[in-house]
This record gives C-alpha cells, sequence and structure tokens, in this order.
C-alpha cells in the first residue's frame, strides 16, 4: 500500500516543535499522515461512519504522548501502533456489545458460499460468488476476537509483512506467526460451525 | 508431517516441499482446510479492494481546535499517565507484594521476630515460670498453698484407714 512520506528532516524538525508545546507544528504531521491512518482504522473497524471519530481521537492521543517519542522506531510506526491499539480497544468494546449473527447473509450468498465450498473451481471467483466470499470473510472477522481480527486484518487487508506486523504490535516474528496461524484456524472452524449448525 | 505444520506452511504462502504436496494430496482433513481457509483469504483480499473514506474537508482544522480546546488539566493528565503512570503501578505492585509477603510469613521462628511476637513469648515464658514455681518443675505439687488443698483428702485418707 502506498503512503507519501513527508521529509524526513522537516518530519523530525515538526516533531521537535510538537514536543516543545508548539501544537501549530502538529498540523503538518496530520496531513501527512491522516490516509494512512483512515486506511488502517477502517480496515481495522470497517465501519464507516465510525472512522473519522476514530482517527481523531488516534491523533488526540498522539499528540498527548509524542512527549514519548523518541525516534527508536519510524513515526509512522508509532503512529500506526497508536492507532492499532485504539481499534483493539474499541473492537473490544464493540464485540461486548453487539453480535453479529450468521443468518443476516441472504439466501443467495449462503448458496454461492455453498457451491463454491464444496467444489473448488480453477480460474477463480465469478462477480457473484466474489460479493458473497467477501460478505462471509467480513462477517466472520466482524464475529473474531479483536486480537484475531487485528491480526488478520493486519495481514490479510492491510498486505503487511509479518516484520512489520511485528513492530506495530511490539511482538517477536514467531509470535506473530504463530498468533495469525491461531486465528486462521479459528476462522476456518467458525466457517465450518456455520455450514454445519445453519 | 503434522497436519498442523502443513497448514501453516501452505497459509504462509511458503513454497510447498514435495513432503508438504504429498500430505495435502493425501489427508482429507488438510484439503478440506486449505480449500476452506484460501476461499475465506479470497474474501479478505478483496476487503482491500474497498476504499477507505477520505477525511471530510477541515478535517485538520476541527482536529486542531480541539487539540486547543482540550483543557490544560487533560493534556497534565495524558501527560503524568505517560510519563510516571507507569512507575506508579510499579510501586503499588511492589508495596502491595511487600504486604502480602508480611502478611505470609509464619508469625514466629528465623524469618519473623517482631516485636509483638517477642511480647507474647515474654509472656508464655512468664506464666510458664509461675507455674513451675506453684506446681514444681514437673508438675508435682511442693507449696504451702498445694498442702493447704490437699491436707483434708490426705486427712481423710489417714482417718479413713484409721477406722479401718
Amino acid at each position: 500500500m502506498a503512503h507519501s512520506r513527508p521529509d524526513p528532516s522537516q518530519e523530525s524538525e515538526w516533531i521537535r516543535l510538537c514536543q516543545s508545546g508548539e501544537k501549530e507544528a502538529f498540523a503538518p504531521l496530520v496531513d501527512a499522515y491522516q490516509r494512512r491512518v483512515f486506511s488502517i482504522v477502517y480496515h481495522l473497524v470497517r465501519r464507516r461512519n465510525d472512522v473519522e471519530d476514530i482517527v481523531q481521537e488516534i491523533f488526540m492521543k498522539a499528540f498527548a504522548a509524542i512527549g514519548s517519542y523518541n525516534s527508536q522506531s519510524s513515526f509512522g510506526t508509532w503512529l500506526n501502533r497508536i492507532a492499532v491499539n485504539h481499534c483493539y480497544d474499541y473492537l473490544r468494546r464493540q464485540r461486548s456489545s453487539r453480535v453479529t449473527y450468521f443468518w443476516e447473509m441472504s439466501e443467495e450468498g449462503q448458496r454461492h458460499i455453498e457451491s463454491h465450498s464444496h467444489s473448488h473451481k480453477e480460474g477463480g471467483l465469478d462477480n457473484e460468488e466474489k460479493l458473497a466470499v467477501v460478505d462471509l470473510a467480513g462477517k466472520l472477522l466482524a464475529r473474531a476476537p479483536a486480537e484475531d481480527r487485528v491480526i488478520l486484518a493486519l495481514k490479510e487487508i492491510e498486505d503487511r509483512s509479518v516484520e512489520e506486523i511485528s513492530e506495530i504490535l511490539s511482538l517477536k516474528v514467531s509470535t506473530v506467526k504463530v498468533r495469525l496461524h491461531r486465528a486462521r484456524k479459528r476462522m476456518v472452524r467458525d466457517f465450518q460451525n456455520w455450514q454445519e449448525g445453519r | 508431517m503434522r497436519c498442523d505444520a502443513v497448514r501453516q506452511i501452505v497459509e504462509e504462502g511458503m513454497a510447498r516441499t514435495p513432503a508438504v504436496q504429498v500430505h495435502v494430496e493425501s489427508c482429507s482433513g488438510c484439503k478440506e482446510y486449505l480449500r476452506k481457509w484460501e476461499m475465506l483469504q479470497a474474501g479478505l483480499v478483496a476487503i482491500r479492494g474497498e476504499e477507505p473514506p477520505d477525511p471530510s474537508i477541515g478535517f485538520t482544522t476541527r482536529l486542531m481546535r480541539r487539540l486547543e480546546n482540550a483543557s490544560p488539566e487533560f493534556q497534565f493528565g495524558q501527560q503524568i499517565v505517560d510519563q510516571i503512570g507507569r512507575r506508579v503501578v510499579y510501586a503499588t505492585l511492589m508495596v502491595a507484594l511487600m504486604l502480602a509477603l508480611i502478611l505470609a510469613l509464619p508469625s514466629s521462628g528465623p524469618f519473623r521476630s517482631s516485636g509483638i511476637s517477642d511480647s507474647v513469648f515474654v509472656q508464655t515464658q512468664v506464666a510458664t515460670l509461675a507455674n513451675e514455681q506453684i506446681m514444681g518443675v514437673d508438675g508435682v505439687d511442693t507449696g504451702d498453698m498445694q498442702d493447704s488443698v490437699a491436707a483434708p483428702a490426705g486427712n481423710g485418707g489417714s482417718e479413713a484407714r484409721g477406722t479401718r
């Protein structure tokens, strides 16, 4: 995913000014990184109406914590870490107050899923099947625990490498791999449960 | 090869060795699992194509205004939480741990010699000494008090023997 990065020396200067209390210097940082944060938040949360509020809160948090930024990782990675942690908290709160039911899927969608999961056709999915599969994947993701959801969204939707994810989540690469496998297994099991119990 | 290892290799898109390939083709469980996962992965990858919403016009301005209006107490509070909050939590945990240790230690013994247990020990010793003075070291009556209490019984006994 391509994101334009500001000039590093200019960026360091803005960060230094923010750390010395110059609020105005935060505006160019927001301008430079807002699209990237919008993208990550949308892919993790997938609720279009909530994205902007969440991004505002993330930037508020980032400004409040900018004194602790020490250039050990890039500013983008540091900001991503704040964004992912904030989304994780949001998803945990949402999950406890909201349940997504399988039967929200249309009859036709269910039929496409059934036919595709039993006869693996070569040559990919046609348009209708694709829509049904996207719908199913989105619903299974919405039902997944926040931890699974975050790591799967970073890997499969945001297309981040395992190394990037380990940096964002402050985890070892091997831990990321284990968690990814566990999240995938749970998702497949959830899919199987849906097929068997529907 | 174990099913779990094979599934992880395939999921991660690593090159399939002949052993992995043979396993996938011969194991119906793995075949089914991987077919389902590939379908879900296709769905997730398709989600990648969904465009995230654009920031509304004036997003940065509104954010900066919100930052300006944020009360200094809030910002100070945030700084406190960020800078010393963690240390306070660690210090509190340490104090709690030490309290738990103090409470968990036995009330006497080599690890414990508090003033309270000492005074209890002294009191016990005083009481024992007093008992020894009254009852004798081996509990046999040696004092006057014992005589006065024991005399009627002894006299009664001799009287009884005498009458007999």
